[in-house]
C-alpha cells in the first residue's frame, strides 16, 4: 500500500510514468470488481481502461494518497452504474450466464482439474445469484468478500455511515442465501 | 440482548471475530438456536462466495489513450485555423466585390485584396467644368490635350444618352 502512495505522490509531483506502477498495481483488482459487478468480462475490461483515465484526469485533486483504493473503488463503481444503465439490463446483470467471452467460465483457475466440474456449476450459480441483488448489496458483497476492505473502508468507498455499510453487508449476504437456496445450493 | 439488535453485531463477528465478541453477545448466541443458526449459514455463504477467485484482465491497461486524446484535441485546433482561414478569405472576396455597368452591361468581379481603380480616359462633369476653369490660364499645348480629354468625355455621355433615351422613352410609351 506504501507503494501506491508512494507513486502517487511522485505521479503528483509530475512523474508520469509513476501512473504505470499504480495501473499494474490496481489493474488486477479493478478488473475483478468490476467482472463481479457486470458480470461480463469485456464490459470488465472497458470499466477497467475507464477508470484509469478517469483517475489519470482527476487523481491531482485527490487530498489524501492514502485513500487512493477506496477513491479508485468509488470511481470503478461509479463506471459499473454508468455501463448498467448504458445497457440492457437483461444482458450484463440479470442475465451474467450471457457471457461468451473466454474460454472457461469464472475464476476457475486455482480449482484442480478433477474438482472443477462441481465448481464450474457453483461458480456460475453464485454469479447468478450475485446478479440478482440491488446495486447497493452487490456492491457491499463484492467490496468486503472480494477486494477485501475493512468495514470502515467499505463504508468510505460506498460513501456512507458505518452502520449502513454494516447493513448493506448483513442484507447483502443474506439474499444471496436467499438467491443460492432458489437456484439450489443450500 | 434482542435478536434484532444481533445483525449488526452478527457482521463484525464474521469479519472480526476478536473484536466483535462481547460479552453480551457470547451469551446471547449460546441461548439463541435461531441467531446461532443464522450466524453459521452467514457463515457457509460467505464461504461459497470464496469460491468464485479472481483471474487475469483480459489485456493490460493501455496508457497512450491519453496521449491519442491529446493528438486528437491539436488535431481539433487545426480544423478550427482551417475554417477560420476559409471565412476570412470569403469575407475578403465579399468585401471587394465590385459591380460595374458598362458598354457590354454588367459585370460583377471580387478579389482578395481591393485594386487600385482602372485609368479613365475620360473627366466627369465636374472634372471638365474645373478644367474649363483652370484652361484660360494654361498653354495652348496643355488646352489642346485637355480639350481632347473633354471631347472624349462629351462623346462618351452622348453615347449613354443614345443607349438611355430610347430606354426611357421606352418606359414612358408603356406607361401611356
Amino acid at each position: 500500500m506504501i507503494e501506491t502512495e508512494e507513486a502517487v505522490q511522485r505521479f503528483v509531483r509530475g512523474e508520469e510514468e509513476a501512473f504505470s506502477q499504480i495501473v499494474r498495481r490496481w489493474e488486477r483488482k479493478i478488473y475483478n470488481l468490476a467482472w463481479r459487478m457486470v458480470g461480463n468480462r469485456e464490459d470488465a475490461q472497458d470499466i477497467v481502461q475507464e477508470t484509469f483515465l478517469s483517475a489519470f484526469r482527476s487523481i491531482k485533486g485527490l487530498r489524501d494518497p492514502g485513500s487512493f483504493p477506496t477513491w479508485l473503488y468509488q470511481i470503478a463503481l461509479n463506471h459499473c452504474r454508468a455501463r448498467r444503465r448504458s445497457q440492457n439490463p437483461n444482458v450484463s446483470l440479470d442475465n451474467p450466464g450471457a457471457d461468451q467471452s473466454g474460454a472457461e467460465g469464472p475464476g476457475y483457475s486455482g480449482i484442480p482439474a478433477e474438482d472443477r466440474g462441481d465448481a464450474l456449476e457453483t461458480i456460475d450459480i453464485i454469479q447468478k445469484a450475485l446478479a440478482g441483488l440491488s446495486e447497493e448489496h452487490r456492491s457491499a458483497i463484492v467490496l468486503k468478500e472480494y477486494m477485501g476492505l475493512s468495514l470502515e473502508e467499505l463504508a468510505k468507498a460506498m460513501d456512507c455511515p458505518l452502520s449502513t455499510a454494516k447493513s448493506r453487508l448483513y442484507h447483502g449476504l443474506k439474499d444471496v442465501q436467499r438467491q443460492l437456496k432458489r437456484l439450489g445450493i443450500k | 440482548m434482542r435478536c434484532e439488535e444481533i445483525q449488526e453485531h452478527l457482521v463484525e463477528l464474521l469479519y472480526d471475530a476478536e473484536g466483535a465478541l462481547s460479552p453480551d453477545l457470547q451469551s446471547h448466541l449460546r441461548t439463541c438456536l435461531a441467531c446461532r443458526r443464522e450466524f453459521e449459514e452467514l457463515k457457509q455463504t460467505q464461504k461459497q462466495l470464496q469460491i468464485w477467485k479472481d483471474e487475469s484482465p483480459l489485456r493490460s491497461v493501455s496508457i497512450v489513450r491519453e496521449t491519442s486524446l491529446r493528438d486528437r484535441s491539436s488535431w481539433r485546433y487545426l480544423r478550427y485555423a482551417a475554417i477560420a482561414a476559409m471565412a476570412a478569405i470569403c469575407f475578403l472576396a465579399l468585401a471587394n466585390t465590385q459591380v460595374t455597368y458598362d458598354r457590354s452591361g454588367f459585370s460583377i468581379s471580387t478579389h482578395l485584396f481591393a485594386r487600385n481603380a482602372p485609368e479613365r480616359n475620360f473627366y466627369t462633369k465636374s472634372e471638365t467644368r474645373e478644367i474649363m476653369k483652370r484652361a484660360a490660364n494654361e498653354s495652348e499645348e496643355v488646352n489642346y490635350l485637355m480639350m481632347q480629354k473633354v471631347l472624349d468625355t462629351v462623346e462618351r455621355e452622348r453615347w449613354i444618352d443614345a443607349r438611355l433615351v430610347p430606354t426611357r422613352a421606352a418606359r414612358n410609351g408603356n406607361r401611356d
